[in-house]
């Protein structure tokens, strides 16, 4: 089954739990419900109504699906592969959505850019420090 | 790697906030019920689409999309599930349990864990018999279990010897054995004869 990691920024802050820690509790009860169903499910059963994968400006990223607070919440990341070929899901983003589009705006260039980052250095990325 | 263990303590942790406790349960019942109703659906046995499901359910398929994307199946009532498990033929149970039976059973989530066989009275029917079969052994493997070793080729003498009382359970009808109040309260219900004086009296004097 896979299982997450999350993004850390040069400062060393880890930019998944700086969103955990300041949300509502009903997105950080959802957002922990949410992964740790898909901590249970094979890759092969990660799809809609919990994940999607994203294409055009968006392509090379996934979306985890849910809505908190009538906010539909959609943390980006893309899957890796360990060395003992386990999937390990690596979020970079916790996004939402609004009627013109992505908050933050630019949250699939941001969400690309760090993954070029953790592809180009992998302690840019560390296990999610969230328990499921 | 983050702990893939039913529920870790640190995860128990964060349930003390009883919002968030709160919001975690109704989440993972309506993703449980989206996920099952989807698993159940696309099983192959079926390979139903949601408008065969709506047909057999008798909903419309915009009932079934809605319950099967979880945030909009808040309104779901018990009776639709009822009507949705009369469409694949399966019972609903809904009850509460302990919160380790929760966390074990509620996230049991893999499509291969949500299948479910619908009625079939002849597989229930060979079920009922196997399991009758297995209920009347099992009690003749208690009974035997306390009963002392025999020989292999017992004698003549111990042939005919009657079983004793080491090999049956005493029994015993007297009226002392009946608490006084039920057995005022019985009376109370019951004709004359069949009062516990003379019933009980009567099958003791029988069993003597």
């Amino acid at each position: 089954m896979p299982s997450f990691r999350s993004y850390v920024d040069q400062d060393g802050t880890d930019v998944i739990r700086q969103w955990f820690d300041r949300a509502t509790k009903q997105a950080r009860a959802k957002f922990r419900n949410k992964l740790r169903n898909l901590a249970r499910l094979p890759r092969n059963e990660w799809r809609r109504p919990l994940y999607d994968t994203l294409g055009e400006e968006c392509a090379g990223l996934s979306e985890i699906r849910f809505d908190a607070n009538n906010v539909p919440w959609r943390p980006l990341g893309f899957f890796q592969t360990d060395r003992e070929g386990d999937d390990i899901f690596v979020l970079v983003i916790c996004a939402s959505k609004d009627e013109h589009g992505w908050i933050p705006r630019n949250a699939c260039t941001l969400g690309l850019r760090r993954k070029a980052e953790i592809l180009a250095d992998p302690t840019r990325a560390h296990d999610l420090p969230i328990p499921l | 790697m983050t702990s893939q263990s039913l529920y870790s303590e640190a995860f128990v942790e964060e349930l003390a906030d009883d919002e968030e406790r709160e919001e975690l349960v109704a989440d993972q019942v309506r993703t449980r019920i989206a996920l099952q109703i989807r698993a159940l659906r696309e099983q192959p046995e079926r390979e139903w689409s949601q408008t065969e499901l709506g047909r057999q359910a008798e909903k419309p398929q915009s009932v079934i999309s809605r319950i099967e994307n979880i945030e909009a199946g808040k309104g779901l009532t018990l009776q639709t599930l009822l009507d949705i498990g009369a469409g694949f033929g399966l019972p609903l149970l809904v009850e509460y349990v302990e919160w380790e039976e929760w966390f074990d059973r509620m996230y049991r989530v893999a499509a291969k864990d949500l299948r479910r066989r619908s009625f079939d009275l002849a597989d229930l029917k060979a079920l009922a018999q196997e399991n009758q079969k297995t209920t009347t052994t099992d009690a003749l493997k208690a009974f035997f279990a306390g009963v002392p070793e025999q020989k292999a080729s017992p004698s003549a003498q111990d042939a005919a010897r009657p079983l004793d009382g080491s090999l049956l359970p005493r029994m015993r009808f007297g009226s002392d054995q009946i608490e006084p109040s039920l057995r005022a309260a019985n009376d109370a219900e019951m004709p004359p004869s069949n009062r516990s004086e003379d019933a009980f009296s009567s099958v003791a004097g029988t069993a003597a």
